[in-house]
């Protein structure tokens, strides 16, 4: 089967961000070009970064959680669960 | 046809976040771009390459790549996925996607109905580009 990579080779990794690239061609451009728009690019997270909170739009397993909620919230008040039982259940899911 | 690019995405120390799984996915959904193959590989202590199997990367409990199962077309040979771990270091797992810019079809497909034609193009790195901005606000 005839190759379709050749001649891979490590990238060098750029440290800081191209933001300032784009800043920076931007004053230089005149008209509409001037204001181009680029993805907001999230704030670098530390690595190994813990789970960061999503950003929106939330997961569509939102509805399912919000409604484990409150099947967990129905158990605890039909006195099936304790106070600390649910507590704990409801960060295990928050946090799942 | 847009054009098509490769991407190796190492993870070190075969620790997959998969922070970026989603946003890819949408960059599909969007149709932003088409993925014609996505293989997982590792590079073994002994430079051996090994390919992963999607259910094989899901073990932590916590990274779902189940989205991706039959994304793997096959595009991708042995010899490869050999070529792709040049880039990795040793112990690493890495993706290697293969993906058409869609985004650019239209845009080729009027050039080409126009007569034009692709003679060139690559990619310039970040430090070339700052290299000539600073050379640029010099100027005089």
């Amino acid at each position: 089967m005839p190759g379709l990579l050749r001649g891979v080779a490590r990238t060098a990794v750029v440290a800081g961000t191209a933001t300032a690239v784009s800043n920076r061609v931007s004053r230089r451009q005149q008209g509409r070009w001037a204001a181009q728009q680029g993805p907001q690019e999230p704030a670098p997270q530390p690595a190994p970064a813990p789970p960061a909170e999503p950003a929106a739009p939330a997961p569509p397993d939102m509805t399912d959680k919000i409604e484990q909620l409150k099947q967990l919230g129905d158990l605890k008040s039909q006195g099936l669960l304790t106070e600390a039982e649910f507590e704990d259940q409801k960060r295990k899911l928050l946090a799942s | 046809m847009g054009p098509i690019d490769y991407l190796v995405v190492e993870f070190p120390g075969n620790r997959m976040t998969g922070e970026g799984f989603p946003l890819l996915v949408d960059l599909v959904d969007r149709g932003l771009i088409r993925i014609l193959d996505l293989t997982f590989i590792r590079k073994d202590a002994d430079g051996s390459v090994t390919g992963l199997e999607i259910g094989d990367l899901t073990g932590d409990g916590e990274l779902d790549l189940a989205v991706f199962e039959g994304a793997s077309s096959g595009l991708l040979g042995q010899d490869d996925l050999v070529e792709a771990a040049a880039a990795l270091e040793p112990g690493n797992s890495a993706g290697v996607l293969i993906y058409e810019n869609l985004w650019a079809a239209p845009f080729a497909a009027a050039l080409r109905r126009g007569g034009a034609e692709l003679v060139a193009s690559g990619r310039i790195p970040v430090p070339a580009v700052l290299a000539a901005l600073d050379a640029a606000e010099t100027a005089p």
